[in-house]
């Protein structure tokens, strides 16, 4: 035997040699096992194609190819079925590597066979999949546990407006009755809009139940947080009220985040859940939940503080809070995973949840980012690996504006980032370049005039669009050489005005 | 693919363990530990799948099994002498093949034969003779005697 065959018999893996018109001059013993062919029929094979086939390659013309640049070469990896096992797929890399023997010019193909890897990869990632399947429906589950826990509570709260209803439906059927019902035509009004209004009552509970039940909640969005809370609160105010616990709210600012409303709603709840269930089970009884909404300006962050004066938590626990099946309560109350799940959420907005305070009462405080930062990274990453994007900033104290332009502006893959507060906006164009400002003229806080002409102070010489109703074109005629304003979105606008006034913005500027 | 079935049975000093379908990555022998006795024997006669994962799994519960513990291999089939011949630790040192596979083809009847074979059947690397069990002709061994029976120098 050849010593350079010899060398093969060495090896792990399996090896065939082909001369230059690919016949099969030489195999070592581990592709006798590989290809499943006893030595004596593999003798029999003339070339490759006939131990093995591949739909992903064409291993003859491949061959061709490589054999012409005389140089060592490397195949993508490739799916082969064998003869003696049709059924089962095999994944190689050939190694195609330029030999001398005794009979001439020829080529070693060293097969790397990546079956377990490959098997082992596809199997991961189906079971990835299972795991995050697994998830949400751990994520609805806990939904469903907090509604059927809250159902007793929200029953009554239907009751009430269901009771009113009734009675004034026959107040309604008594004033019918009455001989001169023309003089009871202002009472039977008033009796007909309490009805509606209990109705309609009952109707908001029951849409509130089925948006908290929705599945399909992976969409976020512009959301005026003090809302938000707010709508949190109403759900659980009935649990609160009945055991007699007082639920205070101090909304220093007004935020907008871009949050998952749902969800973030589902975090909140559960909080506050765990404060009046900590308070009711310590016989608290003059119990207090207080709701605090402030912004931290020294690391951009909206806070969301829940604070109870009931027992607090025993440092054991601490440990381990927002780990799964975790829990204070007895068996059959809560499911442990509350803390985990609400942690989970917060994250996913890539925000924090922590224990502040718990030696007196508890206090937690949920972080998360200021919508500036926030729309920036997400948008931007999101584009990363394509081409440059031009960033927009758009300043708005209207969470539904916000949410539309989102949608105009990030279709035509501009990097949206959000803003509904004029002093954040010109913090964050410090640090980021910006194409283009979009802004709202009537805020609070300061009008478009005064945005703009701090944006220009602060050195932004991009392109600035005013967006305001028709009466606003004078300030907008007087801003437009005082302050450079490029352009006006007159409200309401249309997707066409919108993107129409942005890209000849853009362009112009390029021009310039 | 069906997770491998471990079939085990405990007589006097003896654990027998039949292993039954694929040795991959879901192969856990956790359930074996803690069983032993004087002998452990293994029968892989319906072992039809091995790949690295499983070998894996093999050589570290392998390890686990106290030294004082004799280990015997019974019936393996070509593809688990095909990894004893080339994986190191897969046959635990002091262990011993009874019996297993060896591949023949009997060129009368143009017909693979897998024959039965125990191990002092095998001198020097060499394959008994063995006769076609259809027409009784000698048949010729089907693979490289020098490697196949490599295993038997382990022993």
């Amino acid at each position: 035997m050849s010593s350079v065959y010899s060398n093969f018999e060495y090896l792990f893996d399996p090896v065939v040699v082909i001369n230059l018109k690919q016949e099969l001059v030489y195999f070592n013993n581990q592709a006798s096992i590989f290809f499943k062919f006893p030595p004596r029929l593999l003798k029999q094979k003339r070339n490759l194609i006939q131990l093995c086939d591949s739909a992903d390659l064409d291993i003859e013309q491949w061959l061709s190819k490589a054999l012409l640049s005389f140089d060592v070469l490397i195949s993508p990896e490739i799916k082969i079925h064998l003869p003696h096992d049709p059924n089962t797929e095999y994944f190689i890399i050939m190694k195609l590597i330029p030999v001398q023997t005794e009979g001439g010019a020829s080529f070693a193909i060293v097969f790397h066979d990546k079956t377990v890897e490959t098997n082992l990869h596809l199997k991961y990632r189906e079971q990835l999949e299972e795991l995050k399947k697994t998830h949400h429906q751990i994520l609805q589950a806990d939904k469903l546990t907090t509604l059927g826990e809250l159902t007793a509570n929200i029953s009554h709260e239907i009751n009430n407006p269901l009771t009113i209803a009734a009675g004034h439906s026959e107040i309604i059927k008594d004033y019918l009755k009455h001989p001169n019902v023309q003089t009871k035509i202002p009472q039977l009004q008033n009796a007909n809009q309490t009805v509606l209004d209990s109705l309609e009552r009952v109707n908001q509970i029951i849409l509130n139940m089925k948006d908290f039940l929705h599945q399909s909640e992976d969409q976020k969005e512009y959301c005026d947080l003090s809302k938000l809370i707010d709508t949190a609160i109403e759900w659980i105010l009935p649990t609160a009220k009945k055991a007699n616990i007082n639920i205070v709210r101090d909304f220093k600012e007004h935020s907008v985040a871009l949050v998952n409303r749902i969800k973030v709603e589902q975090v909140i709840i559960n909080l506050i859940k765990n404060s009046i269930d900590a308070i009711t089970e310590a016989n608290i009884t003059d119990g207090e939940i207080k709701i605090t909404l402030s912004k931290s300006d020294t690391d951009q962050q909206t806070c969301i503080d829940i604070t109870d004066n009931g027992p607090g938590m025993p440092d054991s626990i601490k440990k381990n809070l927002f780990k799964p099946f975790q829990s204070t309560k007895d068996a059959g109350h809560g499911t442990g995973l509350g803390l985990s799940i609400c942690a989970k959420i917060v994250e996913s907005h890539k925000g924090r949840i922590e224990l502040v305070n718990s030696d007196k009462g508890c206090h937690f405080r949920i972080k998360l980012p200021l919508i500036e930062v926030y729309s920036y990274t997400r948008n931007d990453r999101s584009l990363s690996g394509s081409k440059k994007q031009k960033r927009i900033l758009v300043l708005d104290n209207e969470v539904q504006i916000l949410n539309v332009l989102n949608v105009f502006i990030a279709d035509e893959n501009f990097v949206f980032i959000g803003s509904s507060d004029p002093t954040d906006a010109l913090s964050f164009l410090k640090k980021a370049n910006i194409d283009l400002i979009l802004t709202d003229f009537h805020m609070p806080e300061m009008n478009g005039s005064e945005f703009s002409y701090k944006a220009r102070e602060h050195g932004y010489m991009g392109p600035i669009l005013y967006m305001t109703s028709s009466k606003g074109i004078d300030q907008y005629n007087k801003d437009k050489k005082d302050l450079d304003i490029n352009g006006l979105i007159v409200k309401p606008f249309t997707r066409e005005d919108v993107m129409k006034t942005i890209h000849s913005a853009l362009k112009a500027k390029e021009n310039q | 693919m069906k997770r491998l079935q471990i079939n085990k049975q405990i007589l006097q000093d003896e654990l027998n363990v039949e292993l039954i379908g694929a040795i991959d990555e879901d192969a856990d022998f956790k359930e074996l530990i803690g069983l032993e006795q004087k002998n452990i024997s293994f029968d892989f006669n319906q072992v039809n799948m091995i790949n690295s994962c499983g070998i894996r799994e093999w050589i570290k519960f392998l390890e686990k099994i106290p030294e004082s513990i004799h280990v015997t291999y019974n019936n393996c089939p070509q593809i688990i002498i095909e990894q004893i011949n080339m994986v190191h630790g897969f046959f635990r040192k002091g262990a011993s093949i009874n019996s297993f596979y060896a591949p023949y083809f009997c060129e009368n009847c143009d017909k693979e034969n897998k024959v039965h074979l125990k191990s002092d059947q095998v001198k020097n690397r060499k394959a008994p003779k063995m006769e076609c069990p259809k027409c009784g002709e000698e048949m010729d061994f089907d693979a490289i005697e020098a490697q196949y029976f490599s295993f038997l120098g382990k022993v």
